[in-house]
């Protein structure tokens, strides 16, 4: 009886302490460990089951205000299983279309990635809260508070060595675990590692302690049948080969197969670096990839040019049968490859985007002449029949880029010459479709040649492809030309599209749209081929630091009857310039010491020297020759130039202007037209008389208080004065020269902005009025 | 009888140009030139002349504040400028006289004797009228000047779109009207596109006030009378930047 009622009143003891338990009351102490581990480790250890348990001792559950409350910080309870086996179960409903195998592996690594997060976070709060700094008391708190929050028990085995650094490793048992608790609760058996979240929580409260990366993987699990879970925790690169020997070695050796899951999370982040890295390098790259671009045009093209140019001039000396052979075999050479260049450099100007596209007025049938022109010869070389047809209707002159279009065409028939060996080379051009404003024109390149293999029809358009490799052996050239042709007629809005059949021929086609240009558009034209007409009395300076180029230069120069002084770079020719008098300027643009466009602003701005300076450069980039021209620079010539180009410029700007130096010229041609004012007047030769009397008296002074105004930045001042010399030199046909650039020069001065292109501007301008006050002068 | 006019131009050869042409012409009488704002608003109150010859652009001020100063109605105008700008487009809204400089002499005898034959110069008063109404409204046109055999005027608020023709162009009106228009689309596109109105496809000009705009794609939903249109897909990207700077009134 005693004994019974002693009995129940222990009984009764228990399940007050029970109920004080669930009821959390303060009061309710844990008793003994939650961690098992070695004798070693057990002081450590006890000091951290009396952190863990200070921290959850003070515990607030109010359902009513939905809160639990672990010494002030909120939690959430979730059911075990949910995190776990109900989770990889949603997983793979979702994944289905994946398979089993990829949809489990995607359901782990989530598992996975966001328990290690949570480890990591957790530890972090905890050590902060806790006021633990030492890494082996933050480790240490990580088995007890995972025994609190419910995840597992652990038991830490003797062979484990928790050192910082990548000698790291822990063996450790769980002898119970929420996750394989939910395997075993559904009564089904897994086969693939069960533990993964607690995997994934002890090693990022570990990685946070110690300060090293670290995962863990299970090596067994009662969830699978095994005897125990246990696992095994180390640096990621070190977790294979502690795999491998626990394999070889292990004392359960249950483990059949050397597979396991090692998360990929590590791998995932590295994978994520690495691309982050890549990208990086790939935005640097393409910068560097277009600095290496023009910068090798710099160094190719400049002693390119001299090749081509001493060749030019070797041939125009006595030469044997051979020797000429021999020079014209270096001069083919040497323009292929000068195309291969000028191929790469399109490509890379395509690339980034920094193709400009001209919307000028030109005539399109002009154009396909010129064009016809060009291959007129190849063509009869071979015995080809070259014809062009075009459509009568096509009378007007339209908008757009004229270069580029005669860029395709040349590209097209030039590959339907190289690869016709007999037959015929059509091109025809006819309207699509037109309105009042808009044409859509279509060009077709036919030809007879070898045509293009069936499979090979969808490549040809790429880079660096050619029908057959054997191609470039029998016909030369890069493959870039078709891309290039396409890139450009997609540009202008077009699509090329091509048939061909092999052995009877290929047809290229494309159409591009054209807004129609009023009949009175000026319209571009090509420059004549024609030798130009030069004064040669007349001194130019060279500014070049390249040896082979000062040498080139100046025998052209002198071959030709002109002067010239040589400067090597920027700051000798504004010393020269002190001294001498040029009456044109050529300028490099890279230059030691003193670049092109430094020496052009002093030139410009502190000498006021208005000589016209033209450019000379490699860099073939588009907006080159709009930065020269801001620059104050008069003209471009791009590198390398032949004898032609370098005369047909001189020739140019040599007289325009220069008044002192070319009376002859100015008188031969005339810049002021009094055709209008006759006209409007009746011809009115007094009233003429009187006006041009005031045009004489009244210009320069307008140009000098427009000058003024200039150097003031009197911007409103500035446009009145441009405003009316517009006015006033229209009457005298001035309009066809300055009348552009003075309505720039205005909206530049209403828009308060570039004043460098206002006082290019005057320059033009003032050349221009001199010469028709001089004109005007001399009836 | 010939016209008494005045000449309002600074600057000195244009001056002694049209002087010229107009000395040659038996149908004006040239009684007057004034080279500055102030000047011009002095004479042309005094003399009360029955053409003005006005510079667009003189050095002290516009012919536009001139002609706001005096502020009378009553005045027939013919604009003389070497620009092709907003006020410009102005001018030819509102149906005003205006030649390109330099001036052709052909030009300025047509107009001369255009209004020296009429029995009703009313009838060439009347564009100052609307023009004063746009320079009163901040440069933004009212009423405009619709080229035809009407020869009329029509609230820009009341246009809902302007489409091509077989004959010129035809205004779809908010109160259900339409009006023919013997000058092309191009001509309404170039003038009214500072005006809110944007060409959407190559047969079409709406009223971008009264159009409702799908803001993310560009399309019309519909017009002021229920109707819609086609924007043509190289339009669209100008159109979102229209609308985006878009104001009404």
């Amino acid at each position: 009886m005693n004994n019974d009622v002693k009995h129940l009143e222990n009984r009764i003891q228990e399940l007050e302490k029970e109920n004080a338990g669930l009821r959390l009351n303060p009061a309710f102490r844990t008793q003994g460990a939650t961690v098992s581990v070695p004798e070693e480790m057990k002081p450590l250890f006890d000091v951290a089951q009396q952190t863990v348990n200070n921290y959850f001792v003070d515990l607030k559950m109010e359902p009513t205000k939905g809160t639990i409350e672990i010494n002030d910080q909120r939690y959430i309870l979730i059911r075990a299983s949910a995190m776990s086996k109900d989770f990889l179960d949603t997983i793979q409903n979702l994944y289905a279309d994946r398979g089993e195998a990829e949809a489990i592996s995607i359901g782990k690594n989530f598992l996975f990635d966001i328990a290690h997060t949570l480890g990591m976070n957790d530890a972090k709060n905890f050590h902060a809260k806790m006021n633990l700094t030492e890494p082996i008391a933050k480790l240490s708190a990580g088995p007890v508070h995972f025994a609190y929050t419910g995840w597992a028990f652990v038991d830490i085995l003797p062979e484990s060595n928790p050192s910082p650094d990548e000698n790291f490793y822990l063996i450790y048992d769980h002898p119970f675990s929420f996750e394989a608790d939910s395997w075993k609760r559904s009564g089904k058996r897994s086969t693939t590692a069960v533990c993964i979240m607690s995997a994934g929580y002890s090693s990022g409260w570990c990685e946070e302690s110690f300060g090293i990366p670290l995962t863990a993987v299970e090596v067994t699990c009662t969830a699978k049948g095994d005897e125990r879970c246990t696992f095994i925790m180390s640096p990621p690169h070190m977790i294979q080969g502690h795999l491998d020997r626990f394999h070889l070695h292990g004392k359960d050796n249950v483990q059949k197969q050397a597979s396991y899951d090692i998360p990929t999370f590590f791998e995932r982040k590295n994978i994520e670096e690495e691309m982050q890295r890549s990208r990086a390098l790939a935005e640097g790259s393409a910068k560097a990839k277009e600095d290496f671009v023009a910068n090798m045009s710099h160094e190719l093209r400049t002693p390119l040019g001299s090749i081509l140019g001493f060749t030019e001039l070797l041939k125009k000396t006595d030469l044997t049968g051979t020797q000429g052979e021999y020079l014209d075999a270096i001069s083919s050479s040497g323009n292929s490859l000068l195309t291969i260049i000028n191929d790469i450099l399109d490509l890379s100007k395509l690339d980034a985007g920094k193709f400009a596209l001209e919307n000028v007025p030109f005539n399109i049938p002009d154009l396909l002449r010129t064009v016809q022109n060009m291959f007129a010869q190849k063509a009869k070389d071979k015995n080809l029949l070259l014809t062009v047809s075009i459509d009568a209707a096509l009378d007007y002159s339209v908008y757009g880029d004229p270069m580029r279009l005669r860029q395709i065409l040349v590209n097209l028939l030039g590959n339907a010459v190289k690869f016709t060996e007999a037959g015929s080379i059509d091109l025809r051009c006819t309207t699509e479709s037109e309105d009042d404003e808009e044409a859509r024109i279509c060009f077709l390149i036919k030809d007879t040649g070898i045509g293009i293999p069936a499979d090979k029809l969808p490549v040809i358009f790429e880079r660096f492809t050619q029908a057959e490799t054997n191609i470039t052996r029998r016909f030369g050239g890069t493959g870039l030309g078709l891309a290039i042709t396409k890139q450009l007629v997609e540009l202008q809005g077009g699509e090329i599209t091509v048939e061909s059949n092999e052995g009877s021929g290929t047809k290229f086609s494309f159409s591009l749209s054209y807004a129609k240009a009023p009949a009175e558009a000026p319209v571009f034209k090509e420059q004549s081929a024609e030798r130009p007409e030069y004064d040669a009395e007349t001194t130019i300076l060279v500014v070049e630091d390249n040896l082979m180029n000062q040498k080139l230069t100046g025998i052209i120069l002198k071959n030709n009857g002109f002067n010239f002084i040589i400067a090597e770079n920027g700051s000798e020719a504004v010393e020269l310039l002190k001294d001498n008098k040029a009456d044109l300027i050529l300028m490099d643009i890279q230059m030691p010491v003193m670049d092109g466009y430094e020496a052009t602003c002093i030139i410009r701005d502190d000498m006021h020297i208005t000589t016209p300076i033209i450019a000379m450069t490699a860099h073939a980039l588009a907006g080159e020759k709009e930065k020269c021209i801001e620059q104050g620079i008069n003209d471009y010539l791009p590198k390398p130039f032949s004898e032609d180009d370098l005369l047909r410029k001189i020739a140019q700007w040599i007289g325009k202007g220069n008044t002192t130096h070319n009376a002859k010229l100015a008188e031969e041609i005339k810049i002021t037209d009094l055709t209008f004012l006759k006209k409007q007047t009746r011809d009115n030769a007094d009233l003429i008389r009187e006006m041009s009397e005031m045009f004489i008296t009244q210009t320069p002074r307008n140009l000098r208080e427009l000058e003024t105004a200039i150097g003031l930045e009197d911007y409103t001042a500035v446009y009145k004065k441009v405003h009316a010399l517009r006015n006033s030199t229209a009457l005298f046909g001035l309009a066809t020269y300055i009348g552009e650039t003075l309505l720039s020069m205005e909206k530049c001065a209403l828009s308060l902005e570039s004043t460098e292109s206002i006082k290019t501007g005057f320059l033009k301008v003032k050349e221009y009025c001199d010469k028709a006050v001089t004109e005007l002068k001399t009836p | 009888m010939p016209l008494r006019c005045v000449i309002v131009e600074d600057e000195p050869l244009s001056r002694q140009y049209i002087t010229a042409l107009l000395k040659g012409m038996k149908e004006v009488d040239l009684c007057g030139t004034a080279t500055t704002q102030d000047e011009a608003v002095q004479l042309i109150t005094q003399l009360q002349p029955e053409l003005i010859f006005m510079d667009l652009e003189l050095h002290t001020g516009t012919g536009f504040e001139v002609l706001k100063e005096i502020n009378s109605p009553a005045l027939t105008v013919v604009f003389t400028t070497a620009l092709d700008h907003l006020a410009l487009k102005i001018i030819k809204l509102s149906g005003m006289f205006y030649l390109q400089k330099p001036l052709d002499a052909e030009e300025l005898e047509a107009i001369v004797k255009k209004i020296q034959g009429s029995n009703n110069v009313g009838v060439f008063q009347q564009p100052l009228r609307y023009l004063l109404e746009t320079l009163h409204n901040d440069n933004m046109p009212v009423h405009i000047f619709i080229p035809g055999n009407g020869e009329e005027y029509v609230a820009l608020k009341n246009i809902i779109k302007i489409e091509s023709a077989d004959k010129g162009t035809v205004l779809h009106l908010k109160d259900k009207g339409i009006k023919h228009s013997n000058v092309s689309l191009k001509y309404y596109e170039l003038l009214l596109t500072d005006f809110n109105f944007f060409r959407v496809n190559v047969a079409v000009i709406i009223n971008l006030c009264e159009a409702e705009i799908n803001k993310i794609s560009g399309d019309i939903i519909k017009l002021a009378d229920g109707s819609s249109t086609e924007v043509s897909p190289k339009k669209r990207e100008e159109l979102f930047i229209k609308l985006a700077a878009l104001k009404c009134t």
